[in-house]
């Protein structure tokens, strides 16, 4: 970014590195030292089988959203998650999480839930269609194990059983 | 793109570079052949840099296991909804 030297408190211009980062919250908080996810695999690769213009696109956020009416998340290693009808109107949307600052997402679920962005552009024929349901979950779950046995497979089966060809995932 | 953590698609308001972002990722699924592939969108945060400080940004709320509405109304709204022995929408939780 720019070189003007006015930096100072203002914050670095560089990226901000998340892994040292989150070293220095795990040791400030006493915990063990944070044991990132590691796969010896690359991640299978699908290809689309038609153009996105023709598909049914899925959709689902770690943002902490729920819609009015449901039971919020908790902050302890929540692996319930959230239907929420993707023709919802935004307004209805609320957004709680304990490890990000949820203004912003408060006053605009579209921050971490684009439904208004992929409502434009199926209207704009990017997208086929979005699936009936998308699905708000709580990120920041502290036991990988519970993601990969509970949590996924359910998401995993709730969307395939919509007939979705794809799913944008959003992480936060 | 280089955001603040919570504007994963994009800055609060502005649909026009929401849907810019959005477009983008979704773009990846008819361009991208190889696992791993990071595009950078180049996109700078349209607002100040306070959040990168090192002592910004620690918002982490207590590890509390009972729900956290956005505000009361919402559990309000919600204790409604279940008394009346119509949700099917919140999953995964007592076993759904």
């Amino acid at each position: 970014m720019s070189g003007d030297g006015v930096d100072a408190g203002e914050g670095d211009p560089a990226p901000v590195d998340y892994i040292a980062r989150t070293r220095d919250t795990y040791t400030k908080l006493g915990y063990r030292p944070y044991a990132w996810v590691h796969s010896d695999e690359d991640p299978p690769m699908a290809e689309l089988s038609k153009p996105l213009s023709e598909c049914r696109l899925g959709l689902a956020s770690s943002g902490g959203v729920y819609r009015v009416g449901q039971v919020a998340f908790h902050y302890k290693d929540d692996t319930s998650f959230r239907a929420i009808d993707t023709a919802v109107p935004t307004s209805e949307l609320r957004v709680t999480h304990f490890a990000y600052d949820t203004t912003d997402a408060r006053r605009d679920p579209n921050c971490v839930l684009p439904l208004d962005p992929l409502r434009h552009l199926v209207s704009q024929g990017r997208i086929g269609a979005l699936a009936p349901t998308a699905f708000g979950f709580m990120g920041g779950i502290y036991s990988a194990r519970r993601v990969r046995e509970q949590l996924a497979p359910e998401l995993a089966r709730h969307m395939l059983a919509e007939g979705i060809d794809a799913a944008l995932l959003v992480p936060v | 793109m280089d955001f603040p953590l919570g504007h994963t698609a994009g800055p609060p308001g502005d649909p026009i570079a929401q849907t810019a972002i959005v477009g983008a990722a979704l773009d990846c699924l008819e361009r991208v052949r190889s696992p791993g592939t990071i595009i950078d969108l180049d996109l700078a945060w349209p607002g100040d840099r306070s959040w990168k400080r090192a002592d910004a940004g620690e918002t982490r709320k207590p590890r509390d296991d009972t729900p956290q509405y956005q505000s009361d109304d919402d559990r309000a709204a919600a204790e409604e909804v279940h008394r009346a022995g119509r949700c099917r929408l919140c999953l995964g939780i007592d076993g759904q």
